[in-house]
């Protein structure tokens, strides 16, 4: 297999269901577990859920880059989007909540990706926000 | 993702979800849902068997309307999640906040439960 991929992608909503194929069928060809390719899928679900959620007014949204290696460890994910300078890393997410009245609704991405992503990385380069996931196997 | 709900005999509006909450799934049954157990008293058991896949933004929506039914006096429980959805509900503690059973009859009884009506 191609052990490198990288794709493109609209950063729009309606794009997720193409990325979620695309991963699962990229990490089905690579050999990961079940368990590794649902954590791979959720993360990319959540982190191009960041960049649509906060790419602000952009009147044309960048397309969104992503790249799936496998490496030795298991998988790495690498999100890159022109999207003002925002690293979902920096934000610390609410504590989990003792009864359902404090509950927040949402804000639970963050959460998510740092519990299924065995290491997380952000940098912004070349006016590029990249988001570096790593899944172990 | 699809919702099909079924009103049990005791008065427990029992909801099948099938398919994906991930944001185009939460946005098919968002309004549904809420039509089904937030605009009344409502004792609601979410059936999760066949949700594959649950992300944050199925999470917002299972709380939203979990609030807006305890707000009523209501309750409600998810039933039988996948393992990789009872992972996510586990990693965000919702499963201390939504009850989760594995058994109809379990669900059944635990959602009669009285819980203080929230603000």
């Amino acid at each position: 297999m191609e052990e490198v991929e990288l794709r493109t992608f609209a950063a729009d909503g309606r794009e997720f269901r193409r990325i979620s194929d695309w991963w699962r069928g990229w990490a089905a060809r690579a050999g990961l577990s079940d368990d590794v390719a649902h954590g791979g899928e959720l993360c990319l679900n959540e982190a191009v859920g960041n960049i649509v959620q906060h790419r602000g007014d952009d009147a044309a949204p960048q397309p969104i880059g992503i790249t799936l290696e496998r490496v030795a460890r298991g998988a790495r994910i690498t999100v890159t989007d022109h999207g003002r300078a925002f690293n979902p890393l920096a934000y610390t997410p609410p504590d989990p909540p003792r009864s359902l009245n404090e509950a927040p609704i949402g804000r639970l991405g963050i959460r998510l990706i740092r519990t299924y992503a065995a290491s997380t990385e952000y940098r912004r380069e070349n006016d590029q926000n990249v988001l570096i996931l790593t899944l172990d196997c | 993702m699809d919702l099909v709900s079924t009103d049990l005999p005791d008065g427990i509006r029992k909801i099948d979800l099938t398919g994906r909450l991930d944001l185009e799934g939460s946005d098919a049954i968002d309004l549904k849902l809420t039509v089904l157990v937030s605009t009344q008293r409502t004792f609601a058991i979410v059936d999760l068997a066949q949700v594959e896949f649950l992300a944050s933004i199925g999470i917002a929506t299972l709380v939203r309307n979990a609030k807006a039914v305890r707000q009523r006096q209501g309750n409600m429980v998810l039933l039988s999640p996948q393992p990789n959805v009872a992972r996510v509900l586990s990693s965000t503690r919702i499963d201390q906040i939504i009850p989760v059973c594995y058994s109809l009859d379990d669900a059944r009884a635990l959602v009669r439960t009285s819980y203080p009506a929230i603000s």
